[in-house]
């Protein structure tokens, strides 16, 4: 540590305006390991001439094996900006210079975007690495979309810039058009998910701002408009901000008029070009083309400071040297440091924004307002958004962001679960905080205290936790929101121990998994089946791995991965179901409709859900969804679990009782819905009507026992007179490959019942973009067969898009959906076969 | 098991019930022991004697207890039908209400001892070809011990007397009630070897009958051993992996009674021997788990009375051992054995070990007691829900049931609880909606019985 000690960091933590929050997110292999090092070498905490090459974020040895990151990593810089560059924060600002940037480097592959999920949540702003070759990317958009819903300020870094020169040998103006392109993609990304007058502001990136960066992270130089603007500013005698705008877009200069032009006439070249590339193509061209005398020339009038430990490259020439001279001229840590600190927002600024969608509760109680005003002296509030394991086995470290008041060792705090409701001791727990640490990538520091605005690890509330939660010293406090995931655990698999002896282990294993990552379910199935489910194969492959080998430590066996399904209808039941109480004397009538298109997906996304106004949902119901009125508002209830996509409407008149037995009827609908009639899978996008109601006139005939196993029932019969089918999920798949390996793609989708939905050239490259939507249940062992038909040239993203109904009725023996029902009752032991519509119906 | 909770009337009509034909016993003196019946009665001088018959055997009662009568002039007797809990075990209560001084009973039995009262059973006869068995057996070859169902027990003897030559097969014989088995390893009353051990190369089990309740007691106690099934003429091996899945379906059970805070002791039985004491026993555990409990006496469970209690989470089953592992899923709620209780609760038992379906083994000075020691870990996590779930502490470690405890903030919040749960009922009480529904002159209702009024068409 050269650069900085955890008493200096702990002197910077207090001055919030200061601190800077950050997050490096883009695609898989876009290269934000390798860019991150390079901030983290600037900062010290490796040599210098390690960066490039070390992947410092990148904790875990297979995480290193495979150079992918699957784990996000925090660590903590220190920076003391440049004078000049000070100047330049219009945001809120110290006194000093001295800046502390807590960043935390996130994986790209889809499979774990839950870990980028964890990060945004703490963190204010986002670097978004783009590749300049490969261009926007599926996830590029993904975690842009989650970003911008967070409110997290983005940022941007054109990266792989040495690939565009050296591999690809692009024409100036080329890159000009390719740099140009992105940054109109990302903006259209931007302004699809957010809007100019948002709370944000206008936060779309912008080269002539400075908000946009390039360079090669690899080789560990970078540099924005301004680095370029501050070089030519005395010699324009045009001030730094007006030049940049020179630098980008339609701004062309005569070296022999020397006059600015908004038109490319005769002799005027692009400003880009001339200022920026042609510097920069020069000084590689000729270094790489061994022209020593040209580059000697050049690197004395750039005035290159190439330092001591590189002068030995200067004489061979090559591509070391152009590395050493790059990083000596246009160091990427500093420029990267320096557009951190100077347009992402500090927490003061941030919170002011997002507290309103970080907070549950009201919105002028104590934890809101000094959350809001990022008050070290309010109550504490701080969202622990990921657990990370410690070398102790089992325990955890519980990660999160401080958002008001201070976090002490020893302090005594209410650790509050998602489920907490306020006034209830659910979910609730008043613990000591054992101690509170700052996590710096593969090391940990104890330090005493953290103030609001930080970011940091507790040790000792991981027990009361599962992945997430709040921690409070505020009694009344209310829960921060929780985090909604891009992807869905839908692949699963069945693990038990190869020695049945071991189960104890296997199932603190599974415990210890749990907690362990963010997105993957742990679950024993009444069928006594462990399962695993994660969002796709390499996600599972992964927590398979460390339930095997840290977690539980024992031989595991693993099942053939297999889909979860979804129950529905596509047809309004055909008669009037009817079913009778065990005691004959209670009589229900309901019928099944299929709920409108988008409406499930509006339940998931909780724009239409159980806690809202009746009055308020109705309307919206009947707007969208063209739902009646009166009925809209008789939602008796959400289901399964109260809140899952499936409604169950009273659409009686005039019963007497009606109410005496809502409870009841609601209890059977929740296990009906949670458990269906084809295969005992979650019903979804069905709604139940109930239409009339006959009930014996003496209570004790018309209690629990009589009506939920009727009520249930009833709904089955509706269900199974209204043509069952199952919902499967579907990915969609983004692949990108020569043109050469299209043909190839299209035979493994094909086999696959896979769907192309867009194939397009990506502008300025040889490479093509497949996009099509794959049967989750046909992905597994898709990576591979797709490589083995490519020539390995294609590498497929796969994220979970939407449900889609199986075609063909449960009755026809040969159809899909009957295969699925037979395997899925198999599983799970059930007797054969589709369960007979008689056990169910009753006959008036 | 399942059919327990049939809720389905053409069910149960259409139910299959497997016993002998009835129309088989023709020799009804051999077939219920007529003699040795009388023999029993006049030894030990009973004066009013009850009959106890399954559903089986009640057209043969009135014949069985004109017999006796005949044969006994001077004793009465009783004819007991509908069993409150299983026909397999002795209907104690049943019995009192008539001042009987003895109990004959008939048909299957789980050999439950009974407390009180003096039991003669008798048991149903299968006829079984014993040359079948024994070149089953010459097959298998290892170690083995033969269980027989009680309809085959008055076979016991040539049984006995086939593998006479055949040291390495031990034929298990019965411990009917009354008998003295002190020196005898005794499990589910039958005797085995003493050097029986619950290991795969141990002696291997050959079950002569087809009663899956005492096939499951026998395999879960001994899950590592080989256990092969002779039913109507055809052998089989239980496969190890079958037994393991349907172990894993109980622990997915206990794992839900770890999150359940409300528990439901179901008393099953009023007649096996310590079955108060197995009820304090688990009444104790939950005490100690902090767990609220409420004690339920229904007579045989069907769902229709088990949900009327909404608000229970788990069912604690208090039975006799074939009664013990009730498969709930009609219910939607685990009903689990006292075993499992311990399971959830007491972290010195331990997954893997014997699985002890007969409580009377799990109470203090039996062969199986371990006594309760509650997890210190403050927190869990719950593979059902996928959240957290807090352990609750108990206050003061030491403390008696007599000590005087301050009412802390744990007491309020545990009485609040109920009416938390109140709270969260749309309905709790009833609507009286005074001068809001309008008067209306009385009209005829429906007609008939319930399952199908008189107005309605007639299927």
């Amino acid at each position: 540590m050269v650069n900085f000690t955890i008493d200096e960091i702990r002197g910077l933590m207090d001055k919030k305006k200061n601190i800077r929050n950050m997050s490096v997110i883009a695609h898989v292999d876009h290269g934000k390991s390798t860019l991150t090092d390079s901030l983290v070498s600037k900062a010290g905490i490796i040599a210098s001439a390690k960066a490039g090459e070390a992947r410092f974020t990148d904790t875990r040895k297979d995480e290193q094996e495979r150079c992918i990151t699957i784990k996000s990593t925090a660590i903590s810089l220190f920076y003391e900006i440049p004078a000049k560059d000070f100047a330049f924060i219009q945001q809120e600002k110290e006194e000093d210079r001295h800046f502390l940037i807590n960043l935390i480097d996130s994986p790209g592959h889809v499979d774990f975007s839950s870990e980028v999920t964890a990060a945004l949540r703490v963190t204010d702003g986002a670097l978004v690495v783009v590749d300049c070759v490969s261009g926007v990317c599926v996830q590029t958009e993904t975690v842009l979309r989650q970003a911008i819903a967070e409110r997290i300020k983005p940022i941007l870094f054109m990266n792989k810039m040495d690939r565009a020169l050296l591999e690809l040998q692009l024409e100036q103006e080329d890159m000009f058009q390719t740099f140009q392109r992105i940054v109109e993609n990302v903006n259209v990304i931007i302004a699809t998910y957010s809007t100019e007058d948002g709370p944000m502001g206008d936060i779309q990136v912008d080269p002539t701002q400075g908000t946009v960066g390039f360079g090669a992270g690899l080789h560990g130089w970078a540099f924005t408009l301004k680095e370029f603007a501050e070089m030519y500013s005395s010699k324009f005698k045009i001030e730094v901000p007006k030049l940049m705008k020179r630098f980008w877009g339609d701004n062309f200069y005569s070296a022999a008029e020397k006059k600015w032009s908004t038109n490319q006439g005769q002799g005027y070249v692009r400003g880009f070009c001339q200022f920026v590339l042609d510097p920069i193509f020069k000084v590689v061209q000729s270094i790489m083309n061994f022209r020593k005398e040209e580059y000697l020339k050049l690197i004395e009038k750039l005035n290159i400071k190439i330092p001591v430990e590189d002068k030995e490259k200067i004489e061979p020439g090559g591509k070391p040297l152009m590395k050493a001279v790059m990083k000596a001229w246009l160091p990427a840590g500093d420029t990267l440091l320096s557009m951190i600190a100077v347009h992402l927002p500090s927490p003061v600024t941030a919170q002011k924004y997002r507290t309103e969608m970080l907070y549950e509760g009201p919105h002028d109680d104590e934890a809101f307002i000094a959350m809001k005003s990022c008050d070290p002296n309010g109550p504490l509030m701080m969202y622990i958004s990921k657990m990370v394991p410690t070398s102790d086995k089992g325990r955890f470290f519980a990660f999160g962001r401080v958002f008001s008041g201070t976090v002490a060792t020893g302090q005594k705090a209410r650790i509050m679960g998602p489920n907490y409701v306020p006034g209830k001791k659910e979910d609730l727990c008043v613990k000591a905080i054992q101690r509170t640490i700052l996590m710096m990538g593969r090391y940990t520091e104890p330090i005493e205290n953290v103030p609001c605005g930080n970011i940091c690890g507790l040790v000792g509330v991981d027990q009361f936790l599962v992945k997430t939660g709040t921690i409070t010293t505020f009694e009344n406090a209310h829960n921060l929101k929780v985090m909604k995931f891009s992807v869905s655990p839908v692949v699963r698999v069945a693990v038990e121990a190869k020695n049945p002896a071991d189960l104890p282990k296997l199932v603190e294993g599974l415990k210890r998994l749990a907690k362990s990552d963010p997105m993957v379910q742990c679950i024993i199935e009444e069928s006594g089946e462990h399962i695993v489910a994660g969002a796709g194969e390499l996600h599972l492959e992964i927590c398979l791995k460390d339930l095997e080998e840290d977690h539980a430590c024992i031989p595991i066996k693993v099942s053939d991965p297999v889909v979860s399904y979804r129950e529905t209808v596509v047809d309004e039941s055909s008669e009037m179901c009817l079913s009778k109480s065990p005691n004959k004397h209670n009589r229900l009538f309901m019928k099944a409709v299929p709920m409108p298109d988008g409406l499930p997906d509006d339940i998931d996304k909780n724009e239409v859900n159980a806690r809202q106004d009746f009055k308020i949902r109705a309307r919206y119901l009947t707007e969208k969804y063209e739902y009646d009125v009166t009925e809209a508002r008789k939602i008796w209830c959400f289901g399964p679990e109260g809140t899952g996509p499936n409604l169950f409407i009273d659409c009686t008149k005039g019963v007497q009782y009606l109410n005496e037995i809502k409870d009841s009827v609601v209890a059977g609908f929740q296990w009906a819905t949670k458990e269906g009639p084809m295969a005992e899978e979650n019903v979804r996008g069905v709604r139940f009507n109930l239409y009339d109601v006959t009930l014996h006139a003496d209570a004790i005939h018309r209690g629990g026992g009589q009506i939920i196993p009727t009520a249930r029932r009833c709904l089955y019969a509706c269900m199974l007179t209204a043509s069952p089918r199952f919902f499967e999920p579907v990915y969609l798949v983004e692949i990108q490959c020569p043109e050469s390996a299209v043909g190839g793609i299209y035979g493994v989708l094909n086999r696959r019942r896979g769907v192309v939905i867009e194939e397009a050239q990506v502008a300025g490259t040889p490479m093509f973009v497949v996009k099509a939507h794959l049967p989750v249940n046909e992905s597994f062992g898709f990576t591979a067969d797709l490589r083995s038909n490519t020539g390995g040239q294609a590498f497929p993203q796969c994220v979970f898009d939407h449900w889609q109904v199986l075609n063909g009725s449960p009755v026809d023996a040969n159809s899909k959906t009957r295969q699925v029902l037979d395997d899925t009752r198999k599983r799970k032991g059930l007797k054969e076969g589709l369960p007979e519509l008689d056990q169910y119906l009753d006959k008036l | 098991m399942v059919d327990a909770f049939s809720t389905n009337p053409s069910q149960t009509i259409e139910k299959q019930i497997d016993c002998l034909s009835i129309s088989n016993i023709d020799d009804i003196d051999f077939y219920f022991d007529i003699e040795r019946s009388i023999k029993w009665v006049l030894d030990n001088g009973f004066k009013r004697i009850a009959l106890q018959f399954p559903d089986e055997h009640l057209n043969n009662s009135i014949k069985i207890s004109s017999k006796l009568k005949k044969s006994l002039p001077e004793s009465t007797f009783f004819i007991l039908a509908d069993t409150s809990y299983g026909s397999c075990c002795v209907d104690t209560v049943a019995a009192e209400h008539y001042n009987a001084d003895a109990i004959i009973h008939y048909g299957h039995s789980c050999l439950s001892q009974v407390e009180n009262i003096p039991t003669l059973l008798v048991f149903d006869k299968s006829p079984l070809d014993i040359n079948t068995i024994f070149t089953q057996v010459e097959k298998i070859g290892h170690k083995l011990i033969i269980l027989y169902d009680v309809s085959y027990h008055y076979l016991y003897e040539k049984i006995h007397y086939k593998f006479k030559e055949n040291s390495d097969v031990f034929v298990s014989k019965l411990i009917l009630p009354g008998e003295n088995g002190q020196d005898l390893k005794i499990h589910f009353s039958r005797q085995l070897p003493l050097d029986l051990k619950n290991s795969s190369d141990s002696y291997s089990f050959f079950y002569i009958g087809n009663k899956t309740a005492l096939k499951n007691c026998f395999l879960f106690y001994f899950n590592k051993n080989r256990f092969y099934q002779y039913n109507c003429g055809k052998c089989e091996e239980v496969m190890f992996n079958q037994t393991n899945r349907e172990l894993m379906k109980r622990y997915y059970l206990i794992e839900k009674a770890k999150d359940s805070s409300i528990f439901g002791i179901l008393i099953g039985t009023m007649s096996v021997a310590k079955y108060k004491d197995a009820i304090n026993h688990v009444a104790k555990i939950l005490q100690k788990a902090q767990r609220r409990y409420y004690s339920f006496l229904i007579g045989k469970l069907n769902c229709p009375k088990l949900n009327n209690f909404m608000e229970v989470d788990t069912y604690v089953l208090v039975a006799c051992n074939e009664n013990s592992l009730i498969d709930s899923k009609e219910l939607n709620k685990p009903i689990i054995n006292v075993y499992e209780l311990e399971m959830a609760f007491n972290c010195a038992r331990l997954w893997g070990d014997e699985y002890v379906v007969d409580y009377q083994q799990l109470l203090e000075n039996s062969l199986h007691y371990i006594s309760l020691k509650l997890s210190d870990q403050e927190a869990d996590v719950s593979l059902v829900t996928g959240g957290s779930r807090l352990v609750k502490k108990e206050e003061s470690a030491d403390a008696k049931e007599t000590t005087v405890v301050n009412r802390d903030r744990a007491w309020t919040v545990s009485t609040l609880a109920a009416k938390d749960i109140l709270k969260n009922r749309s309905w709790t009480g009833l609507e009286q909606k005074l001068g809001q529904t309008e008067v209306e002159k009385a009209i005829e209702g429906t007609k008939g019985i319930a399952a199908e009024y008189e107005s309605e068409p007639i299927k």
